[in-house]
């Protein structure tokens, strides 16, 4: 049966993810309520100064498309309200967005629904890679509230990074849904890519309170699960 | 000796040092010696109340904090501290 994943953003992240899925045959959906704009170009690389202008989710799909996949762009923010239209048949939901809010709704709304997620960031020469799944800890057990954290746009963002980031990315959504769960309840953590490839992988224990836990179909807190050593 | 891991966002204090070594027993006072040494850090990793900012986590290793003592987790001499703080970034902008 074909999986099928939502990807919440359509940027320097969300461009080699959604290629890179699309590629794997998972029919996806692309939100993102952002047009395309001269300054993106160094590290959105799936853009082109043709694209100028244009709504990223759209355009990014038709290039999944063009490429042999399956997608379609939704031109709206994602927001967990509207969720039934565009990602409640979503295997996998995939955040990269630049918004804390949106990378805490969309794992709320996940671990609410009981699907596989990931939380991807970049920033500077690094980033991190939550790998989410039901029954373990979950991005608010890791980080509890949005705060106001720097974004590409205030601190910047090596054009490579997201690519190497969204890579990961990718990989570890592939990974959850075709059955391995050895990263699911880690973060992956790169410093900086420049001078080291290989992530700091770090776990985490479900923080009891966690409302997001609460509500989850399996509980991690009442029904923990043990989970493979990672790499 | 230990080494504490700067995230990127905290190098600023550090003079863009990613690790410093530390002679403290615990991960508090790790806090405390790298504060010490480059004042401002500790309040960007921990609130009024002394407590982690509920956007940062501190490991000992691979082992968060929150699952051995808190900041009261004993460091050996071969042990690293890395604190990681959530970043928003997707270069979306």
């Amino acid at each position: 049966m074909t999986s099928r994943a939502t990807i919440v953003g359509a940027g320097g992240l969300g461009g080699p993810i959604a290629l890179a899925l699309g590629a794997a045959g998972i029919e996806l959906t692309i939100v993102d309520h952002d047009v395309v704009e001269l300054s993106n170009l160094h590290r959105q690389i799936q853009f082109t100064v043709a694209d100028l202008g244009q709504p990223k989710a759209t355009r990014l799909a038709g290039l999944v498309v063009a490429r042999g996949g399956a997608a379609r762009g939704v031109v709206s923010r994602w927001r967990p309200e509207e969720a039934d239209d565009h990602t409640s048949d979503a295997d996998l939901v995939v955040d990269a967005s630049d918004d804390p809010a949106t990378k805490f709704a969309v794992a709320d709304w996940a671990v609410e629904n009981g699907r596989f997620y990931v939380i991807s960031a970049a920033l500077r020469y690094g980033g991190n890679v939550m790998a989410g799944a039901p029954g373990v800890a979950c991005y608010r057990c890791l980080f509890e509230e949005p705060a106001e954290v720097p974004s590409c746009a205030d601190a910047g963002v090596l054009g490579p990074v997201v690519g190497a980031i969204g890579g990961v990315a990718a990989a570890i959504g592939l990974g959850l849904v075709g059955g391995d769960r050895s990263l699911a309840g880690a973060l992956l953590a790169f410093d900086d890519v420049r001078a080291v490839a290989e992530p700091r992988v770090v776990r985490f224990v479900p923080r009891p309170g966690c409302p997001a836990c609460a509500r989850a179909p399996i509980s991690p807190i009442a029904t923990p699960i043990r989970v493979a050593e990672g790499p | 000796m230990p080494r504490i891991r700067v995230p990127s966002a905290l190098r600023s204090f550090t003079g863009g040092n990613s690790d410093i070594e530390t002679t403290a027993t615990t991960v508090r006072d790790a806090i405390a010696d790298l504060e010490r040494r480059h004042p401002g850090i500790a309040s960007r990793v921990l609130d009024g109340t002394g407590m982690v900012k509920p956007f940062i986590r501190i490991f000992v290793g691979s082992e968060d904090i929150g699952a051995l003592a808190g900041l009261d987790t004993a460091i050996g001499d071969r042990d690293e501290i890395a604190i990681v703080p959530a970043i928003a970034g997707g270069s979306g902008a």
